[in-house]
């Protein structure tokens, strides 16, 4: 579904990612691991359309999308979260949603968005604005976004960013049942719960190469993994 | 009503055009200190319309509405993609380039007997529509209402559109809103057509009711009260201008009496009101508050 090849990015001098290569198939959960500076959100703002890559191929469902503007993008069905949060914080719960389905080709309705609202246990908040919710709460309204939008694929960047490990535990049940199913998903977590909780494959990015690829368990045992991101030696690499 | 009240309520009624038109640019993230550019185009087209060709006043209206809206949309189009303080400084270098071309613009014909038409620096003199068809000051201040609650209730009623929230989602967060499928640049360029369609409109109204206007009238000030009028009335709701006009020009006429001092007041009061209340009066979260309330007296009404 979504297929990189030999994708750099250049910022002025410093190669942000070099030369990688990926793919999540359809129905694949994914997750991203790697250091800070490793690259990892430079990535999802490459596949999102933020900015181009300096070179190479992006392709989702056989079509090039390195050069398409982020709206575009977003209308074949990749919807992103962030990991400083986003949302519209003078409109109500509610009204994010009905903002997340105005560009985007979903026809969900007012059942479809409480029941995504409920599944993100937002439900009685759905007339609050939304700048006024706690930052866990905003975190679920992305969800809920994502949920209501029905896209082929989900980019989660930190999701679980400032959440305690209990709702980090629900956030893993969430993705699995409700976000997962159906759909390509690539998670970008430091959190390694969640990480083990829904992802069977694991990619891990170090100053914007990819070190490894592979099932998650056999990843995370990694030597290499562990001396750069894991472990304690992160100078070694 | 004495003409004094006439001319000062005629005022808010035109000024609040101008001020729509900044509020809705503001909505959309965008500061914009050229709107009075398309007021100017608004005045002078309908003024050519109707003193010098004879058109109606609705005609000349729609002509000074429509060309103040292709400029606008011209200059979006080339600005837009610069965003913040830059788009700012393009839309007020615009105005300016707009009011100069204004002072050396010359275009008349004779009628009846005396040369009509814009004359550079001399102005426009003898835009005499609402003479010539007997319309006394009293009920051109009632025409002049009447165009602003259509306007007001057109962007009230867009505002509950997909449109409007188009509109307010690319304010509030344009990356996210490209992230959900807006075609950022193209909507900005669509509040940017209407609301120089807006100020246009507003020109024209000015125009007739001041039978004479000069490239002088459309300098950087206006466009400065256009801006302030939004941030004062607030940007949570399309009447949040017109609060914020009737505030400003209630309160420099309550102050005539520290004549040269006005504006430093003026000034003060914008300043004041920004830190207080930095989205205005009638903010979102304000506006928000209003609702929620109407909605439950309306509810416990009902039960």
């Amino acid at each position: 579904m979504l297929k990189l090849r030999e994708v750099c990015m250049r910022f002025g001098k410093t190669d942000a990612i070099r030369l990688l290569n990926l793919e999540v198939g359809d129905g694949e959960v994914v997750g991203l691991i790697g250091p800070n500076g490793s690259g990892k959100t430079t990535l999802v703002n490459l596949i999102s359309g933020v900015y181009p890559p300096t070179s190479g191929s992006i392709r989702f469902d056989g079509r090039e999308i390195s050069r398409l503007a982020a709206h575009k993008i977003a209308r074949l069905g990749i919807a992103r979260t962030f990991q400083n949060i986003r949302v519209y914080p003078g409109m109500t719960v509610r009204e994010n949603l009905q903002a997340a389905l105005t560009g985007s080709p979903s026809l969900s309705g007012r059942d479809e968005m409480d029941s995504a609202l409920r599944q993100v246990q937002l439900a009685d908040r759905a007339e609050h604005l939304a700048g006024e919710l706690p930052l866990p709460e905003r975190r679920r309204l992305e969800l809920a976004r994502v949920l209501v939008c029905h896209p082929r694929l989900v980019i989660l960047d930190e999701p679980a960013g400032g959440m305690t490990p209990a709702e980090t535990e629900d956030l893993a049940q969430l993705i699995k049942n409700k976000l997962a199913p159906g759909r390509a998903c690539l998670i970008i977590e430091h959190k390694m719960n969640l990480i083990t909780a829904t992802c069977r494959r694991l990619c891990v990015l170090h100053r914007g190469v990819k070190l490894a690829d592979g099932g998650t368990g056999r990843v995370l045992s990694d030597r290499r993994v562990i001396d750069c991101y894991i472990g304690t030696a992160a100078g070694k690499c | 009503m004495d003409a004094y009240h006439v001319t000062v309520l005629s005022n808010i009624g035109m000024i609040s055009l101008i001020a729509l038109s900044a509020y809705l640019l503001l909505v959309c993230g965008e500061i914009s200190f050229g709107q009075q550019a398309y007021f100017g185009i608004g005045a002078y087209i309908s003024g050519i319309a109707t003193a010098m060709w004879g058109w109606p006043l609705w005609s000349g209206m729609l002509a000074g509405g429509l060309i103040g809206a292709s400029a606008a949309a011209f200059v979006g189009a080339l600005t837009l993609r610069i965003n913040g303080f830059y788009f700012s400084i393009a839309t007020l270098a615009f105005a300016e380039m707009m009011r100069l071309l204004l002072y050396v613009f010359r275009y008349q014909v004779e009628i009846g007997g005396e040369l009509v038409g814009p004359d550079g620096e001399n102005g426009f003199h003898g835009i005499r529509w609402i003479f010539e068809n007997d319309i006394s000051t009293v009920e051109f201040m009632w025409i002049i209402y009447g165009v602003l609650a259509s306007v007001v209730a057109g962007m009230m009623f867009m505002e509950r559109s997909r449109l409007g929230r188009i509109f307010r989602m690319i304010g509030q967060d344009d990356m996210l809103a490209r992230m959900q499928g807006v075609n950022v640049l193209l909507y900005k360029v669509l509040a940017a057509l209407i609301a120089g369609f807006i100020a246009g409109v507003g020109g024209s109204l000015y125009a007739h009711s001041f039978t004479y206007i000069e490239p002088q009238f459309f300098n950087v000030m206006l466009g400065v009260h256009g801006l302030a009028y939004g941030l004062i009335g607030g940007l949570g709701v399309a009447f949040g201008p017109l609060v914020g006009v009737a505030i400003d020009i209630g309160f420099l006429e309550a102050i005539r009496w520290i004549q040269g001092y006005r504006m430093i007041a003026f000034g003060g009061l914008v300043a004041v009101m920004l830190i207080f209340w930095p989205r205005g009066i009638f903010d979102e979260k304000r506006w928000y508050s209003i609702r929620r309330c109407l909605r439950r007296m309306c509810g416990a009404e009902t039960s």
